[in-house]
């Protein structure tokens, strides 16, 4: 059995949509200024927004290059505007309007942008490049969280920043409940979900659910694999990805995104500029989502995609192949 | 070039993005002390007294010649 770190304690599948919602409650309630702008869109986590606080919202419709240009103005203004939507739409159908006058200006605005690699909503919605293209953008902050705890305190974190922030909220499927709620979160800093000596799995989002499915089968096999897990997508905290370098040799990024532009390539960069260690990069490899059906037993795309813990664990045994061949060559 | 300040009380991030002195044009903050007057120069984190005595400010890119 595995040992983790003290602040996980590993429950049954919760949506972080019930984790930003309690965060944006708690927020809306104290901090008058916070206002969201929807774009012609209802979310879990945002729907009793519109129920409780009517008054209190911008709808701007299908019009998502108006809806950044209104939520810099009301930053400009002094309120806290979050653009809640999908993150095709929120940043990347508005991504001159967000650039030219949200991130030039370091307007205080708020993007959750809903995506990910699976789902029945279709090749249009079902969408994996926002991270890479948002990455690019000075002065953006952006977060993944990785269950409900991380959802609930990245949204509180986001909240209490200065700055353009970038949530990311991943659609299904579910991830587990896998933090206690002292886990101590700050923006920018990884956290160690368990150590080991063979490889570490440096994990994003939902992918953290089946690092922790892929640990036990890794056991089973006599590998010591550790997780490390990435909330912060920028800045990256590079301190904690050269310790999982010097701890291991040999690392495995996994993300529910395109492998361009997103965490592995952040990894990738930080390794060679600092520690290069050998690498596999586990994601969507540049090509679009698509549809799929999704039922308790079966995940379509999951399996389409190479994003199950069985997948993971072929990368990982790959990546130390990797590393004991560049031992034996030296 | 990015610049970070952290609260250096609680490590809370503050500010993360350009590096401010090099914004030539269009400076919407002109100061570190402008990013610490955002939060009424008190860590929202942990309560404790922003100055530049007690935060942590951090530069990182490419050294180039002169540097």
């Amino acid at each position: 059995m595995a040992t983790y770190g003290k602040h996980i304690q590993i429950g049954e599948p919760v949506l972080p949509a019930k984790g930003i919602e309690k965060a944006l409650k708690a927020a809306a309630q104290k901090d008058p200024r916070i206002l969201p702008v929807l774009e012609d869109m209802g979310f879990p986590g945002i729907d009793w927004w519109t129920e409780n606080y009517p008054e209190r919202m911008v709808e701007v419709g299908i019009a998502e290059q108006n809806g950044a240009v209104v939520a810099a103005a009301l930053a400009a203004e002094g309120f806290v505007p979050v653009i809640y939507s999908f993150l095709f739409a929120n940043i990347g159908r508005a991504l001159n309007q967000v650039r030219q006058s949200i991130l030039v200006d370091r307007f205080n605005v708020k993007f959750i942008g809903r995506e990910g690699a699976w789902g029945e909503v279709g090749i249009s919605h079902n969408t994996i490049e926002g991270v890479g293209y948002s990455r690019v953008l000075p002065n953006l902050v952006i977060m993944n969280p990785s269950d409900v705890v991380e959802a609930e305190k990245a949204t509180e974190a986001m909240l209490q920043y200065h700055g353009p922030v970038l949530l990311r909220q991943e659609s299904s499927p579910t991830p587990l409940r896998v933090f206690t709620d002292d886990y101590p979160f700050n923006i920018g800093k990884a956290y160690w979900v368990k150590e080991g000596s063979d490889a570490t799995i440096i994990a994003t989002g939902y992918m953290l659910t089946e690092a922790i499915a892929a640990i036990d089968l890794l056991e089973a096999e006599g590998l010591d694999v550790g997780i490390l897990n990435m909330c912060t997508l920028k800045p990256l905290d590079v301190t904690a990805i050269v310790e999982a370098s010097e701890r291991s040799g040999a690392i495995v990024t996994a993300e529910n995104a395109s492998i361009i532009g997103g965490l592995g390539e952040g990894v990738a960069a930080a390794l060679a500029e600092n520690l290069p260690a050998p690498m596999v990069r586990v994601g969507i490899e540049d090509e679009f989502s698509q549809s799929g059906l999704i039922t308790p037993e079966r995940d379509d795309l999951k399996i389409h995609f190479g994003l199950r813990a069985e997948d993971l664990v072929v990368s990982v045994k790959e990546c130390i192949a990797k590393k004991t061949r560049l031992r034996c060559r030296d | 070039m990015t610049e970070t300040i952290n609260c250096g009380h609680c490590q809370m991030l503050l500010y993360f993005g350009e590096e401010l002195k090099r914004r030539l044009y269009m400076r919407a903050i002109p100061s570190e002390e402008t990013v610490l007057g955002f939060y009424g120069d008190t860590c929202p984190r942990c309560g404790g007294a922003l100055s530049m005595e007690t935060v942590r400010v951090a530069t990182e890119g490419r050294a180039t010649h002169g540097s």
